[in-house]
């Protein structure tokens, strides 16, 4: 059933806007109804992000759907190249523009020639799957067509591949991965793909020595750089302190880079009290379970910390997407069995009335439809209550991360201790 | 470096029709809201009315979420407000079927008195018959179903919407008898109608208020709106919806949108306490002495200022005409479309004089580009207010006027308008910048 009491998923062209709304100095040109853009816009505010790129709309009409009239879209992209001169326009075909069969491809091939800006263009309109094909698409179609040629390589520099405004704390962890590698490594953030980005960063992105791939959606953006220009790469993200220290030690066998011991040990030695404390806390607590839910990368590497260090019975974990396309990373057996992908809402309100769960770490709507779950944490989108995430210090990633999932969780326990199961 | 051009636009005596509201521009940012954003603003105030919004994920998507963040500020619950996501197929081969199967679906789980069904760009495209499923269905189940199309191709902005949800509510009304003394208010979107000047005052006058359409009403209470004696239309999206009670119901309506004009709220005061058989000269007049002695301080501080008319909750003209008749002069006003009377207020401006631009609203990149021509005294709508400081314009937003009715309405604008330019001419020159906002 394509009936829903809450959201619906996200569509492709819905992705494609939120990776390439946080690029500045780009253009964004849709065409079809101004409603959608409009909307499109709002929706950039549950996100906690700005738009840095320059949107615009050619708005439709009967008369453009009926004869077919691109005429409007050709003025619009002469007129944005002209007015703004961007380095890149791109230009976005709405669900009417794609049914209708508009060429934009041809559009876009036809003005290339006189126009200054490089025209990139996505086609799809919204019907050839869920946001995450949509990022996909975007991060392929960067590494393909905008990122340049070195004219240096620079030694102690990293890109980041597949942070995106709609992975719910992305500015906090994108920092947290920034720290983690110039305190361990020594090595500074060259571009990242595509959040608090620009079209130079991206087109600079092959002066780095390699990439950090956060998400599977990113893993052909990460191939086409290392056919391009011989950038290794490594998929995964760094949760917990185990899971941070395997990360870092990863990373230093890819890459072939030493990791300061002395920084780890520290902090690692931190994280053991808190550790204590918090399975000391959850002791009180019989058969303490709950569900997780979030993006497939998200919650395979977070999975680990939240069972094996924190002790939380994790009974299920919702993925909230489809798995589409490559560079998803194999389960770990310990979750293959609890993995649901792109449950419907009723298998939803199935999964949180077969665990009862204790806790619910997930995103704005499993959160409201859970609402009697004793404990329940924001982790992921949609946020459909617009919690802020301003402060750029609280990270899920990495050892802070970790260290702030251990308070946030102490917090909410404590808060709802009389509705929590005592063990004793 | 490219520039626009105000020989784009056309000037407001070559104004006819909504047609000749021009775009500065080809590229639009951020462009109207469509007509299912009227929708949204519109039914979630009927309480136990079902929607069923019929589009693609996108369209459900962002609806829902405003929705749901709507429902979460006013402490209310939006679970009336369903989603049918289409797909590729359904675009192919329709989804006439898959469509009857979630109404029932719907019918039987949550027992609704009515659903709305509401179609968007790409179901009227591929021209799903929506008619038909209600045919096929009305039968079958005890919910009234209605139908409201919010297309975005055929118009300009989000107003069809509202007017046609607004219509659609008519559908669920049936014939009374009258209760004398009594008013519908059609078209108020905001809670506390009863704090406005007009309905203070026609409470002391033992006018009874029925219903609020749509702020305050039921799917079940609806059906007693033709019991009321009057209805008042404050917003001038619930004339056809006047007009439908009208020839259905023969309820009679008067028309008293948030006016600025001191003799049309004067003359919308007298039509109502005629139509109700009350009387209010005495209160007219005592209201309207504060009016124009409001008119007279704000005449001094205002008197040829330029302004250009961005937006605000009030009628564009109509608004602009009050302004002129206070000495301000218009440079450029921008619309949304041309409604119920514009003409009126439209002559107006031109008979003292003015001749301004007129473009469409929601496209304001280009136009920051006319400030240097322009030079206007004023700003008044939404706009970045560094941007305007920087230009040395004084910015006045509206919002808070949008609960007001009678002559509290001119009052306040004026206040504002004059405190701002106030404000701002004391401020000139020191390193902060001031908006008024109501």
């Amino acid at each position: 059933m394509q009936l829903y009491k809450y959201l619906p998923q996200p569509s492709d062209r819905m992705g494609t806007l939120w990776a390439l709304a946080t690029i500045n100095d780009a253009c964004i040109i849709e065409y079809g109804p101004a409603g959608t853009t409009h909307y499109a816009l709002e929706g950039l505010m549950q996100f906690n992000a700005q738009l840095e790129a320059r949107l615009f709309t050619t708005h439709m009409d009967e008369n453009d759907i009926i004869m077919g009239d691109s005429t409007r879209l050709e003025e619009t992209i002469r007129e944005v190249d002209a007015v703004h001169n961007p380095p890149v326009i791109f230009v976005l075909a709405s669900s009417i523009a794609s049914i209708v069969g508009t060429d934009i491809q041809s559009i876009c091939e036809n003005l290339q020639e006189e126009i200054g800006a490089k025209l990139i263009c996505f086609t799809s309109g919204g019907f050839r799957g869920d946001y995450t094909v949509g990022i996909r698409e975007v991060l392929t179609a960067l590494a393909e067509n905008m990122v340049k040629a070195p004219k240096e390589k620079l030694e102690n520099r990293y890109n980041i591949i597949g942070c995106n405004i709609d992975s719910y704390n992305f500015a906090a962890d994108c920092k947290e991965v920034e720290s983690i590698m110039k305190d361990c490594f020594g090595f500074e953030l060259n571009s990242v793909f595509t959040a608090n980005s620009s079209v130079k960063q991206i087109e600079d992105a092959a002066r780095a020595k390699f990439n950090l791939v956060l998400r599977g959606e990113g893993s052909e953006c990460a191939e086409i750089l290392k056919e391009r220009f011989d950038m290794d790469y490594y998929i995964g993200c760094p949760y917990g302190f185990r899971g941070t220290l395997q990360w870092v030690r990863n990373m230093a066998k890819t890459f072939s880079i030493k990791a300061n011991d002395i920084y780890l040990y520290q902090q690692l030695d931190q994280g053991k009290k808190h550790l204590m404390r918090i399975n000391h806390a959850l002791f009180n607590y019989s058969n303490f379970n709950g569900i997780l839910a979030g993006s497939y990368d998200f919650v395979t590497d977070i999975h680990p910390f939240l069972t094996e260090e924190i002790m939380i019975n994790i009974e299920k974990v919702i993925v909230n997407h489809s798995l589409r396309g490559e560079g998803y990373r194999r389960p770990a057996k310990a979750l293959e069995h609890k993995l649901a992908v792109n449950p419907g809402e009723e298998e939803k309100e199935v999964i949180l009335s077969k665990v009862a769960p204790e806790i619910l770490l997930g995103d704005g709507v499993l959160l409201e439809m859970g609402a009697h779950v004793p404990v329940r944490i924001q982790v992921a989108n949609p946020n459909p209550r617009h919690y802020y995430r301003i402060y750029d210090n609280t990270p899920f990633m990495g050892f802070n991360g970790a260290i702030y999932l251990i308070e946030t969780i102490l917090n909410q326990i404590h808060a709802n201790r009389k509705e929590l199961k005592a063990r004793f | 470096m490219y520039s626009y051009s105000l020989d784009k636009l056309k000037r407001l005596t070559e104004v006819e029709t909504g047609k000749d509201i021009k775009q500065l521009s080809n590229a639009q940012f951020p462009g109207t809201h469509c007509p299912l954003f009227g929708v949204a603003l519109t039914a979630g105030y009927i309480k136990d009315l079902f929607t069923l919004v019929v589009g693609t994920d996108e369209c459900t998507f962002y609806t829902k979420t405003f929705t749901m963040e709507r429902a979460n500020a006013s402490g209310s619950s939006d679970n009336h407000f369903l989603s049918f996501a289409i797909n590729q197929d359904d675009v192919v081969f329709g989804c006439h079927d898959k469509l009857e199967k979630a109404v029932l679906h719907i019918n039987r789980k949550y027992r609704p008195k009515a659903i709305l069904l509401v179609t968007t760009c790409v179901l009227e495209v591929i021209g799903e018959d929506f008619d038909a499923l209600v045919y096929s269905l009305q039968d079958q189940i005890q919910a009234k179903l209605m139908v409201v199309r919010a297309e975005h191709f055929k118009c300009h902005n989000h107003i069809p919407g509202i007017e046609r949800t607004l219509e659609a509510a008519a559908g669920l009304m049936e014939q009374q008898p009258v209760q004398a003394k009594t008013i519908n208010i059609l078209g108020h979107r905001y809670n506390g109608v009863e704090d406005t000047e007009l309905l203070k005052l026609l409470l002391q006058k033992g006018v009874g208020i029925n219903l609020v359409i749509p702020s305050s009403c039921s799917v079940d209470s609806l059906a007693a709106a033709p019991s009321a004696a009057l209805n008042i239309v404050t917003d001038f999206s619930a004339l056809p919806l006047a007009e439908q009670m009208k020839t259905k119901f023969d309820t009679d309506y008067v028309y008293f949108d948030k006016y600025l004009n001191l003799d049309r709220i004067t003359a919308g005061y007298k039509a109502v306490a005629e139509k109700l058989g009350i009387c209010l000269d005495k209160e007219i007049l005592q209201l309207r002495k504060s009016a124009e002695d409001a008119v007279k301080k704000a005449n001094n501080i205002l008197y040829s200022k330029t302004f250009i008319y961005g937006n605000t909750p009030l009628l564009a003209f109509e608004i602009s005409s009050f302004l002129c008749s206070l000495g301000m002069k218009p440079v450029l006003l921008q619309a949304r479309d041309l409604y119920a009377n514009d003409h009126v207020y439209i002559k107006e401006i031109m008979d003292m004089g003015h001749n301004p631009h007129v473009c469409r609203i929601a496209n304001i990149a280009p136009l920051q580009q006319l400030y240097d021509v322009l030079q206007p005294n004023i700003y008044i709508g939404h706009e970045n207010p560094v941007k305007l400081m920087e230009k040395g314009i004084v910015q006045v937003t509206m919002d808070g006027v949008a609960k007001k009715l009678g002559f509290e309405v001119p009052i306040l604008v004026m206040q504002a308008l004059a405190d701002s330019v106030c404000a701002f001419e004391t401020l000139a020159g020191k390193e902060h910048y001031h908006h008024a906002a109501l």
